[in-house]
């Protein structure tokens, strides 16, 4: 558990301070340095067109983790609001809603996303838009399984006999329950975020250049690769480590909160 | 039919682990005029990392088999391992690698001493005769060479071996404590993790560009 919290802090730490860590101007373009391998005064070298690597890589940190966080935040939100409708709207609403999310996860997701993203046109906002539309089935179906089971609980049915509204109902009686699972759903939406972004902007449909973002420095870095690979090996790790250790964190808390409930 | 009775499996993946890792010596030496040090370390550690990782999680170790309530110990065995790495890389830079691979042989000798002096391990008669004279083995396979001439650059590589073969030893030592409470697994991580990361602090000295026209055949 500690582990899962010094991670978080980290990571939060990246986003926020990673920026005022960086060296240089991530988008300072200075063409005679070019290419220069790592060394004391490009700790991780320069790009294609001079910019330090290192200072791409903070700023983009900034991009990447806040986009990701952003994505899998509002997924979460339609999500379960989707799987509460799901639970608490009768049979049709049941039947209706969760045919939609079954529509939406027949389609594979990066597909989707590079679909909606093109057809809107590269930039920021059509990144989000798409990795959110594409993102939220998962935490519809959790929504749904944990709502229905509740269903039949003695407070949800007292409630429900009080003349409590639906909405009052989810509120109070079914997002307690369902947080802790939510959460552990979210951290590896988080991680997938962070993937989907990484490669809609190595697919060119990310964020705006000269943005720094990791997915598209690995773009940017894809051209000069067998003659500078080093280049591409620094947003790749980047990327990697930061997926592994979301997912591995997002583990960790399941086994804790599955441990906690087996002891009460 | 256990594993324990495939004997034939045992021995091609044992001669296949000294077939690549003949490979990557190679390949290290033949990197070590154009690549730093650190960056050589760096990705033999990296390319270590993801077969390992894999390995764990297909043994489902990875990540709870990582908690560890001896992180000290961790970080000393790893410093020591690590260090013996790059020493031992150096040495494969200044050396013929045979040389290298000769003066590395003085691990085992080393780490029967060590045990006797850190792990309280007795010393026999026996013990004493069969620890001369495997040092007297590589002594005779090293001596001439010493005389061959060369410069203080392979006097260095030797003596950097002789750090090396000795930075391993105390290494394999803590290996041997560590398994009592800690899985192989976790050891080996930590290990390379601490490579990987002891690499990356050579990077203000400077790393070259690596590509396949660093390496002697495509040239």
């Amino acid at each position: 558990m500690r582990s899962v919290l010094a991670l978080a802090i980290a990571l939060i730490l990246l986003g926020g301070f990673g920026p005022m860590l960086a060296p240089y101007d991530p988008v300072a373009i200075n063409i005679p340095k070019r290419l220069s391998p790592p060394g004391a005064e490009f700790l991780l070298g320069t790009d294609a067109l001079g910019r330090d690597i290192l200072s791409r890589l903070l700023h983009g940190a900034r991009w990447s983790l806040g986009l990701a966080f952003l994505i899998s935040l509002i997924s979460l939100i339609i999500g379960t609001a989707v799987g509460l409708m799901a639970a608490l709207g009768g049979k049709v609403a049941d039947w209706a809603v969760m045919r939609t999310t079954d529509s939406f996860l027949a389609f594979p997701e990066l597909v989707a996303a590079v679909v909606i993203a093109g057809l809107m046109g590269a930039g920021t906002w059509s990144l989000i838009f798409a990795l959110s539309v594409t993102g939220w089935m998962r935490y519809a179906r959790v929504a749904r399984g944990i709502g229905l089971s509740l269903q039949t609980r003695g407070y949800v049915v007292q409630a429900k006999l009080a003349g409590m509204s639906p909405i009052a109902i989810a509120r109070w009686h079914y997002l307690p329950s369902l947080l802790p699972s939510l959460t552990v759903v979210w951290t590896g939406m988080f991680a997938r975020a962070i993937l989907g972004i990484s490669s809609l902007g190595f697919l060119g449909f990310g964020v705006e250049p000269p943005i720094p973002e990791w997915g598209a420095m690995l773009l940017d870095a894809r051209v000069h690769m067998r003659s500078t690979p080093l280049q591409m090996i620094w947003p790749g790790l980047a990327v990697v480590a930061s997926v592994l250790a979301i997912n591995v964190a997002g583990d960790m808390l399941r086994d804790a909160i599955s441990n906690e409930r087996s002891q009460s | 039919m256990s594993d324990l009775d495939r004997p034939a499996i045992g021995i091609g993946l044992r001669l296949l682990s000294g077939l690549l890792f003949a490979g990557m010596l190679i390949v290290v030496k033949a990197v070590s005029d154009d690549v730093p040090l650190g960056e050589i370390v760096f990705f033999r550690s990296f390319f270590a990392l993801i077969p390992l990782v894999v390995f764990l999680w297909l043994r489902k170790e990875f990540p709870s088999g990582l908690a560890t309530k001896r992180p000290g110990a961790h970080f000393i065995r790893s410093g020591f391992g690590a260090l013996a790495l790059f020493a031992s890389f150096a040495a494969i830079a200044r050396l013929n690698v045979a040389e290298a691979i000769l003066v590395a042989q003085l691990t085992p000798v080393l780490t029967a001493l060590a045990a006797v002096v850190l792990l309280g391990e007795r010393l026999t008669k026996w013990r004493i005769a069969g620890l001369g004279l495997g040092f007297l083995g590589v002594v005779v396979l090293v001596a001439p060479e010493l005389g061959a001439g060369g410069g203080s650059d392979r006097f260095t590589g030797y003596l950097i071996g002789l750090i090396s073969a000795a930075l391993a030893a105390l290494a394999l030592i803590m290996v041997r404590s560590l398994t009592k409470t800690e899985s192989p697994g976790a050891i080996a991580l930590f290990f390379v993790l601490a490579s990987m990361v002891g690499a990356l602090l050579t990077l203000p000295w400077g790393w070259a560009q690596a590509c396949l026209a660093a390496l002697p055949i495509s040239r």
